[in-house]
């Protein structure tokens, strides 16, 4: 079935078309959630938390055309929420244990974590979109509701400040925005 | 940005797109689905077991379409023949709506446009009509071994559109009404309008072989309506069978074969392509089967990718340089997939990039449980492992953990079992299984201390028995 009647089928409360439209995009999601995830398992929780959430919104959705950047939406609000509940679980795990398992992770990997995890959400959310799941800037405006020009006004000053604290060796630097 | 940010952005990127890539499509399906029946069963009752009712009715009729081959044709139908419009003509311009069903770039339309250039396209504007439904065939682009019909249907009852029922995929009939050896591949629709009658789209029927495919043929498809919204009418279905005459162009006999070696040996397993065979709508892969461990693998599911040029990942999924995967048929010695073609292309170098294969074998695994210990007593595969689970388990209720591998956390627990165990007496109860990723399949057995162990259940699937082959680095065939 095409993929605007599927969302049409979804919207008016058909659970096989909201799976199978889901299906149709399953590795772009999934790749939304493992760039913010890093790790598959997460990223398999995060398909299923955002397909959980769809449908249970699914109706509430006015434009059918829309779904995808609207699934798209809570698979980045289930990661990042997630990775909040992760941060304060580690906090507590690491002055419980005062143990570092060392793995086999690239310092640039983990630099360019750590730099992005620096920036503003909005700057983060661009890049992700735009460098790790080549959405165009049309694409990402849609996802995130913002105007075009605005979209490309965060990739500039998100790169920017990721490059500063690239440089800097991830000291934290003010943000610039 | 400087080159090292850069480098830095795309190793990034580099890393989603390799995982994404390595992915199952049953890994993610699962994930989804979990999350959908999460969501059904939080809502209404009656009506969440009447809609995953249908969804599991739907999805076995499409698997054993799938995988059996095609399913029998709907008993009777009434066939009403308006007249044709006239003698079928040759025309250049495809009709307007199927430029907007595909990306400007997309190979498949670039395809049907060449195809049309190619004097491969005929208006036929032929239609039948049956309970309100009509079904008008605008055109068709044919070659020596594929069949792609341009159609329109309108639904006289409602103002809501058709679509081709999901329990009886349109099929290829001679004269008499026989089946013949040709089938469905594909179909797709337009955008629509809410709430309108009318729907537009296309359909795909392949014959294996060129020469396959007579000069008249009879088409017989079968449609639904869109069901309104909170209706729980039962869908009106209707039948409609048009006779169509094959217009043979210049250039459908137009075909080209050129060997191709490329090997893929994984798993005990060794895929070798063998053959490309391009006709104007349809490039096919040939390749033989071998298996060095004896398994017996009949299933396929494969993806791969033509590409015009050598790219990275990112751009591969650009649908200017891939070639549409259709359908791969197999066979235990081996098959073939169906792409779209680049016949009038041909100049453009070709990259085969194979992504995954999955084979299931054609039979079942059985295993033995002690309900007393919880434990396995028989086994074929020593990967299989089973907890109990204490916790979730009660007097009337046996839960247990199937795992496969040794990993921990387990990463690859997916098993597919048949949905009843026999006990010592040989008598079937239900029982009732639940993957979850990266913990294995759980299975939960009501009412076990009545039934006398051991009891013993088929395993459809596990990833013992399905064999995945991952990605390969991609290889010039032209």
């Amino acid at each position: 079935m095409e993929e605007h009647n599927l969302a049409v089928a979804a919207c008016r409360g058909d659970e096989e078309a909201f799976f199978n439209f889901l299906s149709l995009h399953k590795r772009k999601l999934y790749g939304v959630a493992f760039s913010y995830m890093h790790n598959e398992a997460d990223a398999l929780d995060m398909l299923q938390e955002a397909a959980y959430k769809g449908w249970s919104k699914c109706r509430t959705l006015k434009d059918p055309d829309a779904m995808l950047p609207w699934v798209i939406r809570i698979v980045i609000h289930c990661c990042i929420e997630e990775l909040r509940r992760q941060k304060r679980r580690q906090r507590i795990v690491l002055e419980q244990s005062g143990t570092y398992t060392p793995e086999m992770v690239s310092v640039a990997k983990l630099d360019m974590e750590k730099a992005l995890n620096r920036l503003k959400p909005k700057y983060k959310n661009v890049i992700i979109l735009r460098y790790y799941n080549d959405m165009t800037v049309p694409e990402i405006a849609q996802i995130l509701g913002r105007a075009e020009g605005t979209v490309k006004t965060w990739l500039h000053q998100g790169l920017k400040q990721l490059r500063w604290k690239i440089n800097y060796g991830g000291e934290l630097q003010h943000d610039q925005s | 940005m400087t080159n090292h940010e850069d480098w830095m952005i795309e190793m990034g990127g580099q890393e989603v797109r390799q995982a994404v890539g390595m992915a199952s499509d049953r890994m993610l399906d699962e994930a989804l689905r979990k999350g959908i029946r999460r969501a059904a069963a939080e809502q209404t009752g009656p009506m969440s077991r009447f809609r995953t009712a249908k969804r599991v009715r739907v999805a076995s009729a499409v698997l054993a379409v799938l995988l059996v081959g095609g399913a029998g044709a709907a008993a009777g139908y009434k066939l009403y023949p308006v007249p044709a419009a006239g003698e079928s003509q040759t025309n250049v311009q495809i009709p307007a709506y199927v430029e907007k069903m595909f990306d400007k770039s997309d190979n498949f339309l670039v395809m049907l446009k060449q195809a049309a250039e190619h004097g491969l396209y005929h208006k036929l504007n032929q239609s039948v009509s049956t309970g309100g439904y009509t079904l008008n065939i605008e055109g068709m682009v044919s070659d020596s071994r594929r069949i792609i019909l341009f159609y329109t249907t309108e639904n006289g009852n409602e103002s809501l559109p058709l679509r081709l029922s999901y329990n009886h995929p349109p099929q290829l009939l001679d004269g008499q009404g026989r089946p013949l050896e040709g089938s469905f591949t594909w179909a797709t629709y337009a955008k629509l309008p809410k709430d309108q009658p009318l729907t537009k789209g296309i359909m795909i029927f392949d014959f294996k072989e060129s020469g396959q495919m007579p000069e008249k043929l009879q088409i017989q498809t079968t449609w639904s309506q869109l069901k309104p919204k909170g209706s729980n009418v039962s869908i009106k279905t209707e039948s409609l069978i048009i006779p169509v005459t094959i217009q043979n162009g210049p250039h459908a006999r137009d075909i080209e074969e050129h060997p191709i070696h490329v090997d893929i040996s994984q798993s005990g397993q060794q895929i070798t392509f063998t053959k490309m065979i391009q006709s104007p709508l349809r490039t096919d892969l040939e390749f033989d089967l071998k298996s060095s461990n004896g398994k017996k693998l009949e299933k396929i599911e494969a993806t791969l990718n033509l590409a015009s040029e050598e790219k990275q990942a990112k751009h591969r999924q650009n649908y200017d340089t891939m070639l549409r995967f259709d359908r791969t048929l197999v066979t235990p010695e081996g098959g073939a997939v169906y792409l779209t073609s680049s016949f009038y292309s041909e100049h453009r170098e070709l990259w085969l990039k194979f992504y995954h294969a999955s084979f299931e074998p054609d039979h079942e695994v059985e295993i033995a449980i002690d309900p007393k210990q919880g434990a396995l007593v028989q086994t074929p595969d020593s990967q299989i492992s089973l907890k109990q689970e204490p916790e979730k388990s009660s007097d009337q209720k046996l839960a247990l953990r199937l795992m496969y591998g040794s990993q921990q956390p387990v990463q690859d627990g997916y098993f597919e079992l048949k949905d009843t165990f026999t006990d010592a007496d040989g008598q079937p109860h239900p029982f009732v299984q639940e993957y979850q990723a990266a913990e294995g399949t759980y299975l939960s057995i009501p009412n076990y201390q009545k039934y006398p162990g051991p009891f013993t259940f088929e395993i459809v699937k596990y990833w013992g028995n399905v064999l995945e082959m991952h990605e390969e680095k991609e290889q010039r065939i032209r």
